[in-house]
């Protein structure tokens, strides 16, 4: 106990110092935190490793269900089997490479000789 | 206390927990710069010594530094340090009485002039002293940091984890002790 005055310093030189030297000290956690900060998902996985699995997990779901899965048509139209058998009519053709079954109008004109003459 | 003012030092302390989280030294700066006058002044309640004082400062800041990762950011920072400054104090004391560490008492600053009336100084800060001894710690800790280094009360409130009108309960009586201690040396003086 010394009197009846302020204790803390006025100068600022002083609170310069003193903040300089904590700034100082604290540079190694400072670039520490830094360093961390592009991989900031390794502390959630650190935290809740249960959510970052079932997020994994739910995105490969997506990707496979957009857009990893054959498709059907294209690939039967592509396979050489395919390809073996395809017949010169047009007709057949059209049937065998279409995504969506063609339309009667189209077919009809098509149709001429095959028909069965009674 | 940096002279030229920083960007930093206008942002709230939540924008600044969450610079200082990504590593931004400037936001730390600010952060230090904002807290270290009332963080030094609590931190000395607990020793006499101002070494001692800026040693549990820096720990404190060091501390609150690591603890800073798994800091609730919606919590507000300023509780939450000053009763890491409380903590790292109350362990200095502890620490210091366990080893009987005495640190060196740290000398008035002598002043020039004649002879008497630095005897008559010295007197009056003798009773001053054994008027604040006579004080709890509380008392005499709300004293000094509201009416010696002029922290409001409920800044005194926020850096001694209080509610505000315990922090007025507590002034009231010691500035009313004080007042008692030292009526001998008015009424001295005046009959003087």
């Amino acid at each position: 106990m010394s009197s009846l005055r302020s204790r803390l310093p006025e100068d600022t030189g002083y609170w310069d110092d003193l903040a300089g030297r904590i700034t100082a000290d604290a540079d190694p956690f400072l670039q520490e935190y830094h360093a961390r900060r592009g991989v900031w998902w390794s502390s959630l996985a650190r935290q809740c490793p249960a959510l970052v699995a079932a997020a994994l997990i739910g995105a490969t779901v997506v990707v496979l269900a957009l857009g990893g899965g054959p498709e059907p048509a294209r690939a039967a139209t592509s396979s050489p089997v395919v390809q073996a058998i395809e017949p010169e009519d047009a007709l057949a053709r059209r049937f065998l490479t279409a995504e969506a079954p063609p339309a009667v109008e189209i077919l009809l004109p098509m149709m001429t000789g095959y028909g069965r003459t009674p | 206390m940096s002279v030229v003012p920083s960007p930093e030092t206008r942002l709230s302390d939540r924008a600044l927990v969450k610079r200082v989280r990504r590593g931004q030294r400037d936001a730390f700066g600010a952060l230090v710069s904002r807290y270290l006058r009332p963080a030094l002044a609590v931190a000395w309640e607990f020793t006499e010594s101002r070494d001692d004082a800026e040693d549990i400062v820096q720990e404190a800041f060091g501390r609150a530094l690591r603890g800073l990762e798994g800091f609730d950011e919606k919590r507000p920072f300023r509780p939450w340090f000053f009763t890491i400054v409380r903590n790292v104090g109350r362990n200095t004391a502890a620490w210091r009485s366990r080893w009987g560490y005495e640190p060196l008492s740290e000398a008035l600053p002598a002043r020039g002039g004649d002879p008497l009336s630095e005897a008559e100084r010295r007197e009056v800060q003798e009773r001053v002293d054994a008027g604040l001894d006579l004080l709890s710690p509380m008392q005499r800790t709300c004293f000094r940091l509201c009416d010696l280094e002029g922290f409001s009360g409920p800044e005194v409130a926020e850096m001694l984890g209080l509610e505000e009108s315990t922090v007025r309960v507590h002034l009231h009586r010691a500035r009313r002790g004080l007042r008692k201690a030292l009526q001998p040396l008015r009424d001295e003086r005046g009959s003087a």
